[in-house]
C-alpha cells in the first residue's frame, strides 16, 4: 500500500466509485481521459483495488476462511467437499451407518424358512430349498460384514489412525488353507458348510446330469 | 503495438534508428516485474474487472518492457508501465465488448455494474503468500470492526451488500454526499491501517 497525501483521499473515492462503475458515462469519459497521462491517478485505481479486495475477503463469513489445515481449493468443483473434509466425511460416515441400519432392518423383517425345514429337504422342494439354504448362508455373512461395517463406520475418525487389525482380530489368511480343520471359528463361518454344499449338488445334479457335482464339491471345498 | 506514432509511449517514438542489442538485462526486467507486478495488476483490474483478461494484459506489458523498455528513462520507467498497462487493457476492453456485445467498461455478466465476484478471484491472484494475506485480511477486518458504526455500515452495505450509493443513501435516509463522505472517510481509515501493518511487516 503506498503512502498517500491528504489531498488524494478524493482521488481515492473517485477511483473507487470508477472500480465499482458507480460513475455515469460523462464521468467515467473524463476519469479515463485522465488516466491516460496522470500517474497519481491511476496509483489511486491500483489503491482503490487493493481496497476493495482486502475488505471483500473481510467480509468473508469464518466458515469460508482458508486455515493451514484445509487450504481453500482453487478449482469450484473442489470447493464442496474441500472447504470442510472433516464435515463431509461426518456426514458420509453417518449416511452410511444409516443405510447399513436399514438394510440390517429389512434383513431382519424378511421371512426366513424355518432351521427345520433345512433337515428336511424332499425332492418337491428342494430347488426352492437350495435357494433358501443359499440365502441364509449369504445373509449370515452379510451380517457379519454388516456388522464389522457398522464397527467400522461408527468408529473410523479420518483425524484418527485406526488399526483396523484391532476391530477384525484375525490376521491370519481367511483363504488358502489346506484343510478345514486348519480354520478357526471365523474362517468356518465363511465357508459353505457342508449340508449346503450337498442340497446344491443335488440342485445342480438335476439341472446339468452330466456334470460330476462331487468333485466340484470337492474342489469348492479346497 | 501498432500505434499512431504522435500517441506512442515514449520508448516506441525513440525506438527508431535504435539498436536492439541493449534491451534490458533480464535481471533488471525481474527486479521491475518484482517491483511493480502487483500494483500493475490492481491498476488493470480496476480498468477490466476481469482477473484473466489482466493477467494477459500484464504479461503484455512486460513483453514491450523487454522489447522496448531500454528506450525509456529509469526514472520513468514505472509512469511508462502503467500508461502502457493501461493503452493495452483499454484495447482488450474494446475487443472483449466487441466480442460479448457489452458496451465498454461493463464487465461480463453484469447487468447494472453491481456484481463484485471478481474481487474474491483478485484475491486469489494477489500473488501474497497465503499466511501473509490472511493477515492482511485479519488486520482489515480487525480495522472495519474498529470503524464507527455508519462509517463500517456504509462499507457492508456496498462492498457486501452490493447496493449503489444511491441506494445505500436511500435505505439510511441521508444525502447521497454524506454516504459518499462516509465511504471516502472510511477508505482512508483503512488505507492508513493497511499501510501502516505494511510498513510493520517490512521493518
Amino acid at each position: 500500500m503506498n503512502d498517500h497525501h491528504p489531498q488524494s483521499d478524493d482521488l481515492l473515492l473517485q477511483a473507487t466509485r470508477y472500480v465499482l462503475e458507480e460513475m455515469d458515462a460523462a464521468e467515467r469519459d473524463h476519469f479515463e481521459e485522465i488516466l491516460l497521462e496522470d500517474q497519481p491517478a491511476r496509483e489511486a485505481v491500483a489503491s482503490a483495488v487493493e481496497l476493495l479486495v482486502v475488505t471483500h475477503a473481510a467480509h468473508k463469513p469464518m466458515a469460508d476462511r482458508p486455515t493451514l489445515r484445509s487450504p481453500a481449493p482453487r478449482h469450484p468443483a473442489d470447493r464442496s467437499t474441500a472447504k470442510h473434509p472433516r464435515r463431509f466425511v461426518w456426514w458420509l460416515s453417518a449416511v452410511a451407518a444409516s443405510l447399513l441400519v436399514a438394510a440390517v432392518a429389512w434383513m431382519q423383517s424378511r421371512p426366513l424358512p424355518p432351521q427345520g425345514d433345512i433337515a428336511q429337504v424332499t425332492p418337491e422342494n428342494e430347488e426352492e430349498q437350495g435357494k433358501g439354504l443359499a440365502q441364509v448362508w449369504a445373509r449370515s455373512l452379510d451380517e457379519n460384514h454388516e456388522r464389522e461395517s457398522v464397527v467400522r463406520g461408527l468408529w473410523w475418525d479420518p483425524e484418527m489412525p485406526v488399526d483396523l487389525a484391532e476391530i477384525v482380530v484375525e490376521d491370519r489368511p481367511r483363504f488358502g488353507t489346506d484343510s478345514l480343520a486348519e480354520l478357526g471359528e471365523d474362517e468356518l463361518a465363511v465357508v459353505p458348510p457342508s449340508w449346503m454344499l450337498t442340497a446344491l449338488a443335488a440342485q445342480q445334479e438335476k439341472l446339468l446330469p452330466a456334470t460330476d457335482m462331487t468333485e466340484q464339491v470337492e474342489e469348492s471345498r479346497q | 503495438m501498432d500505434w499512431p506514432r504522435e500517441d506512442r509511449p515514449l520508448g516506441d517514438q525513440r525506438a527508431d534508428g535504435q539498436q536492439r542489442d541493449d534491451r534490458l538485462a533480464s535481471e533488471e526486467v525481474a527486479a521491475l516485474h518484482d517491483e511493480h507486478a502487483l500494483g500493475l495488476r490492481r491498476f488493470v483490474l480496476g480498468v477490466l474487472r476481469d482477473p484473466e483478461l489482466t493477467a494477459d494484459v500484464v504479461q503484455t506489458t512486460f513483453g514491450q518492457l523487454v522489447r522496448v523498455g531500454h528506450l525509456t528513462q529509469a526514472e520513468s520507467r514505472k509512469a511508462w508501465l502503467y500508461q502502457v498497462a493501461y493503452r493495452e487493457a483499454l484495447a482488450a476492453g474494446r475487443r472483449r465488448s466487441k466480442e460479448k456485445g457489452t458496451q465498454p467498461g461493463q464487465a461480463d455478466g453484469q447487468v447494472d455494474g453491481q456484481t463484485l465476484d471478481w474481487l474474491a478471484a483478485a484475491a486469489v491472484d494477489e500473488g501474497l503468500a497465503p499466511l501473509v494475506q490472511a493477515e492482511r485480511v485479519a488486520h482489515v477486518r480487525a480495522a472495519l470492526d474498529a470503524l464507527a458504526p455508519e462509517l463500517s455500515e456504509v462499507v457492508r452495505l456496498r462492498i457486501y451488500q452490493q447496493r449503489t450509493f444511491a441506494q445505500i443513501a436511500k435505505q439510511l435516509d441521508i444525502p447521497l454526499g454524506t454516504a459518499l463522505g462516509r465511504m471516502q472517510t472510511a477508505l482512508k481509515k483503512l488505507r492508513e491501517k493497511l499501510a501502516k501493518w505494511d510498513r510493520d511487516e517490512h521493518e
